[in-house]
Formats: structure tokens, sequence, C-alpha cells
């Protein structure tokens, strides 16, 4: 890895530090990414951390359940990444995926998550990483949501769809 | 792959007259269609198992290349047919297994890139109530949404599938 693309990512525990809490506070805040009131929702979803060749906080990772429209209304963790527009290449935006992707299905959440899900609306994406499964990571290409975002997808072992009684 | 109960023929590769009949006898017989769909039918006829003890049809497989709106990528849709009398004997798991080695094979070696894998809508009520795993780890397909007629939609890439290599010129499915 050379040092332009030096790019360390960190796991966070289910309760950061609070030093941690405010450096992650103040990066969203500048980064443009922290509305009023969303900060704790936001930290109770934060699982990866980016620091760059300094130290410093360059990005950050997070993932929550949500039913997914394009997939019957499936249980799926929505993986989501924000990296700073200096940081921000599809190469460093795969290895976030990625490690997002080792993070969650090394210890899946323990209620009815069928997988993993990201939403791709940025087109150097797909330009970078055109293969129809993902190599690193195994997430594979699922269509494309209403909104025009591409979705990609992986499931956990033995996940079984869930319905409610009908199909 | 595991070696099949089943005598597997490849009817795309080698058209055996007595296996296209008796595809054409499956699908009026069991499932009614008329002559007009057998026809179509028999045009995306792919693989043929047949019951070495009995020499009885056990189940049939099809492929055509189409794109399924919401991929936008071209497919090879699969459907698959077996015999009443069949259907405790895996002959579905085995017709998939060669109709996906049969197009990946092709699609390795640059003899068919069209389709980028196989796509299945699943219209048998019975399969997507009680094989509800995301992934199916026999075929290796996954669930990847439901469509207007309530069919479950399952796809698997083949290796080396790319996104930005195919012919955007294939027909869309309804």
């Amino acid at each position: 890895m050379s040092v332009e693309n030096a790019l360390s990512i960190e796991t966070v525990s289910a309760f950061p530090a609070s030093a941690l809490r405010e450096e992650v506070g103040r990066f969203w805040m500048r980064e443009g990414g922290l509305a009023e009131g969303q900060l704790e929702r936001r930290l109770a979803r934060l699982r990866l951390l980016a620091r760059g060749p300094d130290g410093e906080l360059v990005g950050t990772c997070g993932s929550h359940g949500a039913a997914i429209p394009a997939l019957a209304n499936q249980p799926m963790q929505l993986f989501r990444y924000l990296l700073t527009e200096a940081f921000d290449t599809p190469d460093r935006a795969m290895r976030l995926i990625e490690a997002g992707w080792r993070q969650l299905s090394s210890s899946p959440p323990d209620d009815d998550t069928l997988g993993m899900l990201v939403r791709v609306t940025d087109a150097r994406l797909p330009a970078a990483f055109p293969q129809a499964v993902w190599p690193g990571s195994g997430l594979l290409h699922a269509g494309r949501a209403p909104d025009g975002a591409l979705l990609r997808l992986r499931y956990f072992e033995n996940r079984r769809l869930q319905w409610g009684g009908d199909a | 792959m595991k070696r099949s109960s089943f005598a597997l023929y490849n009817l795309r590769e080698t058209p055996e007259p007595d296996l296209l009949a008796g595809a054409r006898s499956l699908w009026q017989e069991e499932v009614g269609l008329d002559e007009e769909r057998i026809r179509r039918r028999l045009e995306q006829l792919l693989i043929v198992a047949v019951d070495p003890e009995t020499s009885a049809i056990a189940g049939v497989s099809t492929s055509f290349l189409a794109t399924p709106p919401r991929l936008e990528v071209p497919m090879w849709n699969y459907r698959t047919f077996v015999a009443g009398d069949q259907r405790q004997r895996n002959a579905a798991f085995d017709l998939f297994l060669a109709s996906f080695d049969w197009h990946q094979q092709r699609f390795a070696s640059g003899r068919d890139t069209r389709g980028l894998g196989l796509y299945a809508e699943i219209e048998n009520q019975g399969l997507n109530r009680y094989h509800t795993e995301a992934h199916w780890p026999i075929t290796g397909l996954s669930f990847v949404g439901i469509n207007e007629r309530g069919d479950f939609c399952r796809l698997r890439y083949f290796e080396g599938a790319r996104l930005d290599e195919f012919d955007p010129g294939e027909r869309r499915l309804p």
C-alpha cells in the first residue's frame, strides 16, 4: 500500500469512549454529515473509523437494520460510509466496504437480519469495480432501487427470509 | 459437483429426437401448455434428466437470454420442471447445477458471454415457503426480490462476470 493510499481502519466498540465520541461528532459536523439531534443515533450505528497517515480521522462507517423495499421489505444491515473529500476514492471506499463485511459477517446481529446491503450512489464505484460479485467482499449486484441507487448485497450464512405469514 | 442419480442430457448441444418428444409430452400432459408455448420451450430446452431405471423423463430445464428490468443486465432466465412422481429426488438441483455448469463453461471460455449468470423467477410456492434460505447453499442462488406475480427472484452470477461487458441490446423481460 502506498503512502498516498494509506488508510488504517479501526473497529469501534459498542460503547466508544467520550473522547472518541467527541472526535467523531466534530468530524461529522465538519464534513456536513450531521444534522441537529442526530449524534447519539449515529454513534449507536458507528462501526468503523478510517484514519489517514498522520492518525487523523478521515472517514466513518456505520450500519443499521432496515427493511429494504426492493427486497420485498426483507431486513438487512444497511451499510454506509463517509470519507473526507481528499480521501474519497473508489479504492478506499471499497476497503471500507470490505472491512464492513468482515466485521458484520464475523458477528452478525442476533436478530432476523439477513445480510449486508450497500446503496451505491457514487458512480465512480461501479466504474472502478464493475464485477457482478465484488471480489473482496462477495457483495453481488442486486439491481437498482426506485431512487436510482445501485444495490449490492450479501447474505449471512443460514439466514432465512422473513414473511410474517404471507409470501 | 456431486454425481447425479439421473442421466443428464444436454439437448442444446445434441438434440435427441426421443428426448425432445419426451419433453414435449411432459409439458403437454403435466403442465398443460398449448402448442405455441411448447414450441417456444423446445427452443429454450437445455438439460433433460432421465431416470436410469425406468428411462422416464424426470425433469427438464430451459434457459433464454433476457434482461430483468430491475437488474438492468442480461441474464440467462432459467426454468425447470420436474415430473410429479420425481419431486422427492432432487432432480431440480441436478438440473440446475448441470445447466449452470454448462453456461459457466461457455462464459469462461468466451464462447458465449452474452448473459452474466442464471436468473430464476420461482413460481413453485411450496419451494418458496419451505426453502426460505436467503442464499441457497447447494445451487448458490441468492434472493433478489419478488416480481409482480409474486414469484421469488433468485440469481447466481458466473465467475468473472462484469457489469460493464455485455450486449445492451438483449430484450427485456416483461
